[in-house]
């Protein structure tokens, strides 16, 4: 059974570079428990050649809400606000290219993403902003959680595990003494404080 | 105060290049103006200045995860010209056989996800069919999986020839790191084959879901969408397409050369607009001149796209490729074509070049080389390097001190090129699609956008910004600015 922690993002883009941040934060730790860790800046259909051939993915990535930065949110693939298809840029989104790797009978990982809430993701050469440099180590604390409950998911379910709905209410999360994790869609199944 | 109502075209994503589209309406319910508007990241120039030369390719790779290829072979390039150094011609081939690999998987991404479905589904297609999935339900399984195993494979060319697929490690003043072993060669040869026939089964798809429908072949050659413009494109010493080297041509909108120069010279010849509401600059012809959005032959406004590269060249240097141009200008009346949805048509013939210029490239008995770089000896000081990314051509320009550090660096993008020309493109469809009494849908709307979707535009390195898709929410609003109809993409 194959699991993969994989950040996502752009390490010279300010707060883009959380995601990658993130998965170099935990690497050790995670391979240590036999997890597979990975960045990429890569997106879309692209992102399906990271992602076939895995039991499960956790995603690690920026991301642009109302949100406070450095607010830590879990997501599924499904909670993502994809469009319905691309209109000018290259590639699809995940949701759009997981459904086409699907269609060709490609299989599929249980993905989960954990984002985390970004506040400038428009200046090169530029650190993270202080919060979201807060976020790295209770991010990755979170991800190494998220990543071991996937892999039970996977364990559980056995074959055919597919897109089923699961809860994350066995998690303890987020990590203790740290709060700023956001009430987002799917995060009331979470047990956190 | 004039009264006007406005229709925004707008993204709703959370991290890619965010875009829109602003149409305005005048109190009579016709349009009255359009603009295409990105905006601002910030500090990628800066960011460089003080590195040492060497870097960039590298790092101007990691500016877009779409076209990372196209930076790494430019930087490279002028990389090369600030050393005064030139690659031996094994390391030119390896450069250019990995760039054919990826104007194939770019290729294939524009025409299967984001052009096909707009012809094979149709344009007025409810959006939730009209898309990938829906293209791979109404043509056949099996050219779906072809299209992801082709561009597949083509990713892994690129990575194993760069090292990495998406940000590769290769190229360095003088030559490139990595030769190519018998073993991958023979890889390569095999993949090129089926890269080969798979553009030309997605040229024969294109004949007979496209233009063998009245309706569609009405549409693309339909006036909303034709814009008589200045082509650019680079082309051999034989006036032939070349994605790698060569020099610069430009053609008038009548057809027939306007200039030839290399790139080393594009500041003759080119200069940017800036504008007010937007953060990207127009560039345009210099010595024609600005003279507003319009076409013709007395404005510079110039494209810089598949269409373009056919119209400025000659033909093409590869046999299927050349047979496939030549029944494109015999279908639509001889050269130049102003027909901006052809541009997909001639994205195909493109491919095919390019597959059929893998295969060459892969059968070369230089391509197992072992020399395959020159050691710059040279003071590094300025140098300019240009290839013609997929969606246009693309120029990097550095300035160092004595040791090679970076005092300055300028890029025009590929998709930059073509900015003007899509904010026409933007506007004449919209002029013709939108009239007082008539409910703007998504279907129009979708017509619209399929103006400069033709151009493949890609606003993550037009922005310096990231990659990725660029999905649209379209708001229509009534006199007061008061949203009427909303369409989520």
């Amino acid at each position: 059974m194959k699991v993969q922690v994989l950040g996502l993002g752009n390490p010279l883009l300010a707060d883009d570079a959380a995601g990658i941040r993130v998965a170099q934060a935990l690497e050790r730790r995670a391979l240590n428990e036999g997890f597979e860790v990975d960045w990429t800046e890569a997106g879309g259909m692209d992102l399906v050649d990271a992602l076939i051939g895995y039991d499960a993915v956790l995603l690690v990535d920026a991301m642009l809400s109302d949100q406070s930065a450095g607010t830590l949110c879990v997501l599924e693939a499904g909670d993502i606000p994809a469009g319905q298809r691309p209109s000018g840029a290259h590639e699809a989104d995940l949701g759009r290219a997981m459904s086409v790797a699907r269609r060709l009978g490609l299989k599929t990982p249980l993905i989960r993403i954990l984002a985390i809430a970004a506040e400038n993701l428009s200046d090169f050469g530029t650190p993270l902003t202080p919060a979201v440099e807060a976020a790295i180590g209770p991010a990755a604390q979170m991800a190494l959680e998220l990543a071991r409950d996937l892999r039970e998911r996977v364990l559980n379910a056995g074959e055919g595990h597919g897109e089923q709905a699961v809860g994350l209410q066995r998690l303890t999360l987020p990590p203790a003494g740290f709060e700023n994790v956001c009430g987002g869609p799917g995060n009331e199944r979470r047990g956190h404080a | 105060m004039s009264s006007t109502r406005r229709i925004t075209i707008n993204p709703v994503t959370r991290l890619e290049g965010h875009a829109r589209i602003e149409i305005f309406l005048d109190a009579e319910g016709e349009v009255e103006n359009a603009y295409f508007q990105v905006p601002e990241l910030r500090g990628f120039e800066h960011f460089c200045v003080g590195r040492p030369v060497e870097e960039m390719p590298y790092i101007t790779a990691r500016l877009c995860g779409v076209c990372p290829a196209a930076h790494h072979l430019a930087a490279a390039k002028a990389v090369d010209a600030v050393f005064g150094v030139e690659p031996p011609s094994a390391a030119k081939k390896l450069r250019e056989l990995m760039y054919m690999a990826h104007f194939v998987h770019s290729h294939i991404a524009h025409f299967y996800v984001l052009a096909a479905p707009d012809f094979v589904c149709g344009p007025d297609c409810d959006p939730a069919q009209r898309n990938i999935l829906g293209l791979l339900a109404r043509v056949s399984e099996e050219m779906g999986s072809a299209a992801v195993a082709r561009r597949a494979e083509a990713q892994e060319a690129q990575a194993l020839l760069g090292g990495r697929a998406t940000h590769m490690a290769w190229c360095l003043p003088g030559g490139v790191s990595k030769g190519l072993s018998e073993a991958d060669r023979a890889r390569l040869e095999a993949w090129a084959v089926r890269e080969v026939d798979f553009a030309q089964k997605s040229l024969e798809l294109f004949q007979t879901a496209v233009l063998a429908n009245p309706e569609y072949r009405q549409m693309i050659l339909s006036d909303p969408y034709r814009l008589e413009a200045y082509d650019m494109g680079t082309v051999d010493a034989g006036g032939k397409v070349n994605f790698y080297e060569g020099q610069i041509r430009v053609t008038a909108p009548s057809g027939g050369e306007a200039y030839r120069y290399d790139a080393k010279d594009y500041l003759d010849h080119l200069a940017e607009r800036v504008e007010s509401w937007t953060y990207l600059k127009f560039p345009y012809l210099k010595k024609v001149g600005w003279k507003g959005y319009v076409g013709g032959a007395d404005s510079g406004l110039y494209r810089a796209t598949p269409l373009s590269r056919l119209n400025a060249a000659d033909g093409m240097a590869t046999p299927g490729a050349q047979a496939a141009y030549e029944a494109f200008y015999g279908a639509l009346g001889g050269k130049p074509v102003h027909a901006t949805l052809a541009t997909h048509w001639a994205r195909l013939i493109e491919l095919l070049y390019a597959a059929e210029r893998w295969l060459e490239l892969a059968r070369d008995p230089e391509i197992t080389s072992n020399d395959i770089r020159v050691m710059p000896r040279a003071k590094p000081g300025e140098g300019i390097g240009s290839v013609e990314a997929p969606r246009g051509t693309l120029t990097h320009h550095y300035t160092t001190d004595e040791k090679g550090l970076l005092t300055s660096v300028n890029l025009l993008v590929g998709t930059t090129n073509n900015y003007a020309a899509m904010a026409v493109s933007i506007r004449m469809a919209a002029r013709s699609l939108i009239h007082r009494g008539v409910e703007v849908t998504e279907g129009i709307c979708n017509r619209i956008e399929m103006a400069f979707r033709a151009y493949d535009p890609c606003m993550s390195c037009a922005t310096h910004s990231l990659p990725g898709q660029m999905p649209m929410l379209v708001t229509v609003r009534d006199a007061q600015g008061t949203p009427v109809q909303v369409f989520a993409r």
